[in-house]
């Protein structure tokens, strides 16, 4: 095709630009010092339980078998019981409307109710004497008492009132208690501002309040209403419900096979403590903490599968926006918890056991429990993929803009090729330049990679895509995804710069704007994180390999994070593939319908 | 001389047209008519010249031609291809400078010309080499086109115009920059590739000398509109009627009336000078007759009406017929 044969010039045409070497140097220069700031940490067992300093095989069984201590077999079969008591729990709830108080444990608080009572006490503090004082305070002991009244009554009423940890409960009371004899002895305004009081305002408001009227908080008249509030709030507690079938499943597909499970493995150490009970080698002593680590990740699997299960049943009807306002699920995302359910499902389903297997993208707590090759490169990309975003903008803007400005673009118009190969061809090229800096980064990142970890050693890995579907990669297959994601991303930036150099022809103009766009977009991404508009913002849908897994180890303490996006409010692959293909489309529509109209000067 | 006119006519007639505008117009965003209904053609080995002041429209018009602006209303053809809706078909035939000649300076005029030859098919070394020797850029070819004197880059200009042997080439400004000997070089340059290659040449300027010793045929152009065509023999003709004589004398209003009265001419007067409608070959006639009547002769000069006054005025007449309007 001709327009290859374009492209070709223009590739060649860029060749001989000093400004590529230059940042191919700068570039391999930031990722060698990367290294500098590399840091991972060896991840945890992620299911791995040993028991060292034994000195015989017989020892160690002996000390699993114990009844005594957090690395026993009983600690674990007491965990499992518990996931037991669960799902028996939710089965009963299920019956009986009037345990909202005690859900409320489970579902409890809104910041908009601490808003209410901090209002309360900032609003009126500064006009309050002793006389006022002790009306206001009169009505918020009144509520405070009533309060008190119920929930003593429904959990001694109530038979199941035993399930609530009695440190809860105990707690709860204290707080309704302690609250009411500070508002008794308050004596001035001064001591409102005690923040002991308003921490046992919100230790009040925490176990018991739903409401998303956030209107309360600059309610003048709140302090009358109060008492209502509380108590219209108190009647208002949603019911949960948990899908019989799921627990049901949890029950039979899940327990009942683990314990199946679990018996076996009791089989296999015992078997072998009989046979090797004396023996001091360390491929005996390994071999039985193996069956010990089996052990532990079977049950440490399934508690993760029935918890993420009942969360998700739970909050099935609610988006995530509406979810973080729960106080036990302000940092709930839907996302994350069906990926882990998915990946621990597969381990379960396929009697695979965590600690063997890896996760993707989670340098800092590296892949294989031990930091290799494979997280470098990722690291170093992750980095290495802002000097390339900018680059490509500058090349895009000055292959447009920047031709325009200085009047070559007026000799290239007059050759036989339609406005939109000329576009095209220089499209391509910037996204050739483009592949070819990821590559660059790539290598780099694997030879510098080998150089200061234990090599590229790793174990398989599961990748979990779109939270639905698990299977197992290697390392070099979810590389070239990586890869192909940040292509992607790039990419989206490159035309924007295209966009702008069209319509801004100023090649400075066009490099300042794509590039401000860029860290803004970054900024905002942080910034508009509790927006409902979150998702249909097109630069927070361009991390693609977040769909691959990895997105429940997102760790916010990471120095590279602040780059990445993570997958919040009901983001799947399809909307965010939609969204990005479509605002691309939009860009390239734009790009080459202005490039064919315009007048050339 | 009206015979060999008859015959260049002729042989005119039969070379094929190369560029044909009809109704070119251009209309910007703002409402300027900047291009109003220009029609010409140019044939094979013709060097049609564009005349016109700056901001009369010729840079707007030839834009149109190359495809660099939208055509509002008209139509192109080239080679019989329009440019509108054959456009890769009709410009292959093209090659040209627009305005200024800017190339990649960050590259060699050498490495700019391989690129543009690039983006052809069958455009061998051989024929690189061969325009740069054309336009005698071997010594310096291999440097930069950023260190380039604006010369040397009319010259490589020039080289990537003709690369692709055009059948039409375009020249906005093709002189400017240059001295005395690189003007006569680049005339005698076109001349060649007009008259012995048959290549049609579009040539826009506003120094009417150039245009008077270079072009077969003009057309002024003013306020976007082609006032007229004419080939260069017509005007020349125009000039040679429009000879005049210069006298200074004492009498001025007498003598004027007496040379009125006598030849029955037209008579300007200018401080103490007359200036007659006569020819060179009137002047003895003149002398003696001013004379025989008494009259002092201080000076005698021919004034022959510039090519500059044959334009302005041809340019003042259809300013005032437009104010008309």
């Amino acid at each position: 095709m001709r327009t290859l044969k374009l492209t070709l010039a223009e590739i060649k045409k860029m060749l001989l630009r000093p400004s590529l070497y230059i940042m191919t140097f700068i570039l391999v220069l930031t990722l060698a010092t990367t290294m500098f700031i590399f840091e991972p940490k060896n991840s945890d067992d992620g299911g791995k339980v040993t028991i060292a300093g034994m000195a015989t095989v017989g020892n160690i069984y002996s000390e699993f078998t114990s009844l005594n201590g957090l690395t026993t077999s009983t600690y674990y079969l007491n965990m499992l019981e518990a996931e037991e008591d669960n799902l028996n729990f939710y089965r009963d709830i299920n019956n009986d409307d009037s345990k909202q108080l005690i859900l409320d444990l489970y579902l409890s608080g809104s910041t908009s109710v601490s808003y209410l009572f901090n209002d309360y006490y900032t609003n009126h503090a500064a006009g309050l004497n002793a006389a006022t004082l002790s009306i206001n305070n009169q009505r918020l002991i009144d509520a405070l008492d009533a309060l008190r009244v119920q929930f003593n009554d429904e959990v001694t009423q109530q038979p199941l009132g035993i399930l609530i940890n009695s440190d809860q409960r105990v707690g709860f009371s204290e707080a309704i208690n302690s609250t009411i004899y500070y508002l008794t002895n308050l004596k001035d305004s001064s001591d409102f501002s005690n923040s002991a009081v308003s921490n046992m305002f919100n230790t009040v408001i925490t176990a018991n309040y739903l409401s998303l009227d956030y209107p309360y908080y600059n309610n003048p008249t709140v302090a009358e209403n109060a008492p209502n509030i509380i108590i219209n709030a108190i009647n208002s507690i949603e019911n949960i419900k948990v899908d019989v079938s799921l627990l049901n499943s949890l029950q039979e597909d899940h327990i009942q096979v683990a314990r199946t499970r679990l018996d076996a493995i009791m089989t296999q150490m015992s078997t072998l403590n009989t046979e090797k009970s004396a023996s001091i080698l360390f491929a005996d002593k390994a071999e039985m903490n193996e069956l010990v680590s089996q052990y532990c990740a079977t049950v440490l699997t399934i508690e993760r599968i029935i918890d993420n299960a009942i969360t998700l049943d739970i909050l099935k009807t609610k988006t995530d926006i509406v979810a973080i306002q729960y106080e036990s699920f302000s940092e709930y995302y839907s996302y994350e918890v069906q990926e882990e359910y998915t990946r621990y499902q597969y381990l379960f389903d396929n009697n695979l056991m965590s600690y063997n297997y890896a996760n993707p993208f989670s340098f800092l707590v590296s892949s294989n429990n031990t930091r290799n090759t494979y997280d470098f490169v990722y690291f170093a990309v992750e980095i290495a993929s802002v000097l390339i975003i900018i680059y490509a903008i500058a090349l895009g803007a000055s292959t447009v803009a920047g031709e325009q400005s200085a009047g070559t673009i007026k000799l290239l118009a007059m050759r036989p090729y339609k406005r939109w190969k000329i576009m095209t061809s220089k499209l391509l090229a910037v996204l050739w330049f483009v592949i070819l800096f990821i590559a660059i980064s790539l290598i780099c990142g694997f030879i510098i990679g080998n150089e200061i970890t234990q090599g590229m050693v790793s174990n398989p890995i599961i990748m979990v895509f779109n939270a639905q579907t698990a299977t197992i990669v290697t390392p070099i297959e979810l590389m070239a995804i990586y890869a192909a994601s940040v292509f992607i991303k790039i990419a989206f930036y490159t035309l924007i710069a295209l966009t702008m150099s069209v319509i801004l022809t100023s090649n400075a103009a066009a490099v300042t704007i794509s590039i401000m766009f860029y860290f803004v977009s970054v900024g905002l991404s942080m910034f508009l994180q509790n927006s409902n508009w979150y998702k249909y913002i097109p630069f927070n849908n361009l991390d693609f390999y977040k769909y691959f897994g990895g997105a429940f180890i997102a760790d916010t303490t990471q120095l590279t994070s602040i780059f990445s996006t993570p997958m919040l409010h009901d983001m799947t692959f399809s909307t965010s593939a939609i969204t990005t293909g479509a605002t691309m489309l939009i860009f390239i529509i734009a790009t080459y319908t202005i490039f064919a109209k315009k007048d050339i000067n | 001389m009206r015979n060999v006119i008859l015959i260049s006519e002729e042989e005119n007639l039969k070379k094929p047209v190369v560029l044909e505008v009809k109704n070119l117009t251009k209309v910007f965003s703002n409402g300027r008519v900047a291009v109003n209904n220009i029609s010409f053609s140019v044939s094979a080995g013709e060097i049609f010249g564009f005349l016109g002041a700056n901001g009369a429209g010729k840079s707007t018009a030839i834009k149109m031609i190359t495809g660099l602006s939208k055509i509002t209303e008209g139509s192109v053809k080239i080679c019989g291809k329009s440019i509108k809706t054959q456009f890769e078909e009709a410009i292959k035939n093209v090659g040209g400078i627009v305005e200024t000649p800017e190339m990649y300076k960050h590259m060699s005029g050498m490495t700019n010309l391989k690129y543009y030859a690039s983006l052809y098919s069958h455009i061998k070394g051989s024929r690189i080499r061969e325009v740069v020797k054309l336009v005698g850029m071997e010594n310096r070819i291999n440097e930069k086109v950023g260190k380039y004197s604006l010369g040397m880059k009319q010259r490589v200009g020039i080289a990537q115009a003709i690369l692709h042997s055009p059948k039409l080439l375009i020249l906005d400004e093709p002189t400017n920059g240059l001295d005395p000997n690189g003007i006569k070089e680049m005339r005698e340059f076109l001349k060649d590739l007009a008259h012995k290659e048959n290549i049609a040449i579009l040539i826009s300027s506003h120094i009417l000398g150039e245009m008077e010793q270079l072009c077969d045929t003009i057309g002024i152009i003013d306020n976007g509109v082609m006032l007229k065509i004419n080939p260069i023999e017509e005007i020349r003709k125009g000039i040679e009627s429009s000879q005049k004589i210069v006298i200074k004398v004492d009498y001025p209003n007498y003598a004027g009336k007496l040379i009125i009265n006598q030849f029955n001419v037209p008579v300007e007067l200018d401080n103490n000078t007359i200036i007659a409608g006569l020819p060179d070959s009137s002047i003895p006639k003149i002398v003696a007759f001013l004379i025989s009547k008494g009259i002092s002769i201080y000076g005698i000069l021919q004034k022959t009406k510039s090519l500059e006054e044959v334009f302005l005025e041809m340019i003042k007449k259809h300013s005032a017929g437009t104010n008309i309007k």
